[in-house]
C-alpha cells in the first residue's frame, strides 16, 4: 500500500487531510440534499411543503401527487414522447455511428483522410442554430419528434470513440479473413459487430441519456403541446410555478392534498427515474468507454 | 506526369478493391452533408437581408451590414459582456474545482467514502438542466425553498435568488459546479488510476511529504488530461450553456444574465431576425474555432500535449 498510516503523517499533513475530508463531505452533502428534498416533497401533502416543514423526510407519506400526474394528459404524453425519442433516437444514433465509424477506422478506405477531416471539422466549428432552425423548417420537421432525432443522429465525438476502438482491432485479422475467402459483409458481421459490443453498450448509454434529456432542440423546434417531451412539460410546470410564486397564497390550494409544489416534485422524480435506472451501468461503462476512446488515432 | 498517372491508377485499384467501405462511408457522409454542411452554407445569410418568403437565393446581399448593426447594438454589447463574465467565472472557478476534488479523493483513506462521494457527485451530470433547475427551485424558491426557509427561521429576509441581479451570476456558476464537477472528477480519477502506484511508494521511501507527492506525482499524472479538457473548454468560451440560462433566467435579470445563446434564441427564433442572429452565430462559432486552434497550438508548444 502506498498510503502511510495516519499516525505517521506530520501535523500539517494531518490538518490538511482533515480539511480535505470535511471539504469532500460538505460538497457531497450539497450535491445530494436537494435531491432528497425533492423526493420528500413529492411524497408529502402540499400543506406541509408550503409551510416549509418538509426537509429530508416526507411528512404524512402520500402518493397523491403521483396519482394526479397520471390524470394529467399533458404529462403522460410528455413521457410517451420522450420514450419514443429515447428508443428510436438511440437506435438510429448507434446504427449511423457504427456505419461511419467502421469504414473510417480502416486504413484501406479510399479518401480516408479527407473523410476524417470532413467529419472532425464539424466538431471544431459548431453549426449555427439559426441555419439549423431554417433547415428543420425547410425539411418540414417542425413540431415533429423527428426534429429531435435526425439533426442529432450522430454525435461526432461519440462516433470517434467507436472509430478509435475499431482502429485497435488489427488489420491482420481481416486480411487473413479475406485470404480465407470472406467477403466484406462476413467480416463486418462476423468480426466487427460481435467485437463492438462493449463500446456500443457504453456509447449507447451516452446516446440514451442525451436523447432522454434533449431540451434545447425541443424548445426550438417544438411548439405544439401534444409533441412536448417530458423536459418541455417540466419547463412549463416550472415557469408557471415561478409566476405563482410571486402571487399571494391562495388558501384553498394550500390545503389541497397535491398542489403545484408536490406535483412539480413528483414530475421531477419521474423524469429522473430512467437516468437513475441506468446509472449503475453508466458507472460501470463510463471509465471503460473512456479508456477505449483514448487509444490515439 | 508519369508519377501522377500511376498514383491515380493505384488509387483506382485501391478504390475498386474497397468500394464497399467507400460507399458505406459515403452513405453516412450524406447525413453530414445535409445536417452539417448545408447549415454551414446557409451561414451566408449573415451577409444577406434574408426573408423567409424570398428564400435563400431570392434575398439580397448586403455585405457586412448585419455585422455592423450587431457590433453597434447596445443589446449585443450587453450579452457579449455577460457571456464573457459568466463564462470567465465558470472557467476560473469551475474548471479547477474538479481537479481539486480529484486530488483530494486520491488521498482519501477509506475506499467506501471515496466511492460514495464519487457516486453522489457524478449523478447530477446525467440529469437535464430542466430537472436540475426544478431541484434548484426547491432550494432557492423565496417562499418554500429549503435555503429561504432556513434564512427566515434564522430571522433573515428571504432572498429571491433567481430574480436578484446580485445573485444570478453566482447561482449560474455554483449550480454549474455542483452539476458538472463530478463528471470531470471521474475523468481525472481515471487518469490517476493510470499512474503507477510504485511511483507513490518510491516517493514515500524517499521522504516526500503529502504536498510534495501531490505536486510532483498527482498533478503531473493528470496534466495531459487537464490540457485536453482545457483546450476543449476554451473553445467553449462564448458558450455559457443555453439550457441552464434559459431555464433559470427571467426578464428581471437580463441585465446580468442574458447571454449570446439566449439572446440569439429570442431575436432569431422568436423574433424572426434571421440574418442578424446568423451573423451573431457565425461570429460565435468563428471565435470558438480560432480559440481551439490557437490554444491547441500554444499548449502543444508549452506542454507537448494537445488534441492533435
Amino acid at each position: 500500500m502506498r498510503r502511510l498510516k495516519f499516525k505517521n503523517y506530520r501535523l500539517s499533513e494531518k490538518l490538511f487531510i482533515f480539511f480535505m475530508h470535511i471539504f469532500l463531505l460538505l460538497f457531497g452533502v450539497i450535491c445530494i440534499f436537494p435531491f432528497i428534498n425533492v423526493l420528500a416533497r413529492s411524497l408529502s401533502p402540499e400543506f406541509y411543503i408550503q409551510q416549509g416543514q418538509v426537509w429530508l423526510w416526507p411528512i404524512r407519506l402520500t402518493l397523491n401527487a403521483y396519482v394526479k400526474i397520471f390524470q394529467a394528459m399533458g404529462i403522460v404524453s410528455g413521457f410517451k414522447n420522450s420514450t419514443f425519442v429515447a428508443i428510436v433516437g438511440t437506435s438510429i444514433n448507434l446504427i449511423m455511428s457504427f456505419l461511419i465509424a467502421y469504414p473510417l477506422s480502416r486504413k484501406r478506405l479510399p479518401l480516408r483522410k479527407t473523410f476524417i477531416f470532413i467529419v472532425v471539422f464539424t466538431m471544431l466549428f459548431p453549426t449555427g442554430i439559426i441555419p439549423m432552425y431554417l433547415l428543420v423548417k425547410k425539411l418540414g420537421l417542425m413540431n415533429s419528434l423527428w426534429a429531435l432525432i435526425w439533426p442529432y443522429a450522430i454525435t461526432t465525438f461519440n462516433m470517434i470513440i467507436i472509430k478509435n476502438y475499431f482502429q485497435a482491432i488489427p488489420e491482420s485479422l481481416e486480411e487473413s479473413a479475406f485470404i480465407d475467402g470472406a467477403g466484406e459483409l462476413t467480416i463486418l458481421f462476423k468480426i466487427f459487430v460481435p467485437l463492438s459490443k462493449p463500446v456500443i453498450s457504453a456509447i449507447g448509454l451516452f446516446y440514451l441519456i442525451f436523447n432522454w434529456n434533449i431540451f434545447m432542440p425541443a424548445v426550438f423546434f417544438i411548439t405544439h403541446p401534444s409533441k412536448y417531451t417530458i423536459q418541455v412539460v417540466l419547463r412549463d410546470i416550472l415557469t408557471q410555478h415561478m409566476l405563482e410564486d410571486q402571487l399571494p397564497f391562495d388558501q384553498a390550494s394550500l390545503m389541497s392534498l397535491a398542489g403545484p409544489e408536490a406535483i412539480q416534485a413528483a414530475v421531477t422524480i419521474l423524469a429522473m427515474i430512467p437516468i437513475l435506472i441506468i446509472y449503475p451501468f453508466i458507472q460501470k461503462y463510463f471509465t471503460r468507454g473512456m479508456m477505449i476512446g483514448s487509444v490515439k488515432g | 506526369m508519369q508519377s501522377s498517372t500511376s498514383r491515380f491508377s493505384s488509387f483506382q485499384k485501391q478504390f475498386s478493391k474497397n468500394r464497399f467501405l467507400f460507399f458505406m462511408a459515403l452513405s453516412v457522409l450524406a447525413w453530414y452533408a445535409i445536417f452539417r454542411y448545408i447549415p454551414y452554407y446557409w451561414n451566408l445569410i449573415a451577409f444577406k437581408d434574408y426573408q423567409y418568403s424570398l428564400g435563400f437565393a431570392g434575398s439580397p446581399w448586403v455585405g457586412f451590414d448585419n455585422f455592423r448593426a450587431l457590433f453597434r447594438d447596445p443589446l449585443f454589447l450587453r450579452v457579449f459582456r455577460n457571456t464573457l463574465v459568466i463564462s470567465g467565472l465558470k472557467i476560473a472557478i469551475g474548471f479547477p474545482f474538479p481537479i481539486i476534488l480529484a486530488i483530494f479523493l486520491n488521498e482519501v483513506f477509506s475506499s467506501t467514502f471515496k466511492k460514495t462521494i464519487q457516486t453522489i457527485t457524478f449523478v447530477p451530470f446525467f440529469i437535464s438542466w430542466v430537472i436540475y433547475a426544478s431541484i434548484l427551485f426547491s432550494v432557492l424558491s423565496p417562499s418554500v425553498g429549503m435555503l429561504n426557509v432556513l434564512i427566515s427561521r434564522l430571522g433573515g429576509e428571504p432572498i429571491y435568488f433567481l430574480a436578484s441581479e446580485k445573485w444570478f451570476r453566482p447561482i449560474l456558476v455554483i449550480s454549474d459546479i455542483t452539476k458538472q464537477s463530478g463528471y470531470f472528477t471521474v475523468i481525472y480519477m481515471a487518469a490517476l488510476a493510470g499512474v503507477d502506484e510504485e511511483i507513490f511508494e518510491a516517493a514515500i521511501c524517499d521522504g516526500a511529504n503529502l504536498f510534495q507527492r501531490i505536486w510532483h506525482i498527482t498533478i503531473p499524472g493528470i496534466a495531459p488530461v487537464i490540457t485536453i479538457l482545457f483546450i476543449l473548454r476554451l473553445g467553449q468560451l462564448l458558450t455559457v450553456g443555453f439550457e441552464q440560462v434559459y431555464i433559470l433566467y427571467s426578464p428581471m435579470v437580463y441585465d446580468v444574465g442574458d447571454v449570446i445563446e439566449t439572446f440569439n434564441y429570442r431575436q432569431g427564433i422568436l423574433g424572426g431576425r434571421f440574418s442578424y442572429t446568423t451573423a451573431l452565430g457565425l461570429f460565435k462559432s468563428s471565435i470558438g474555432f480560432v480559440l481551439v486552434i490557437t490554444s491547441n497550438w500554444v499548449l502543444k508548444k508549452l506542454t507537448g500535449h494537445g488534441l492533435w
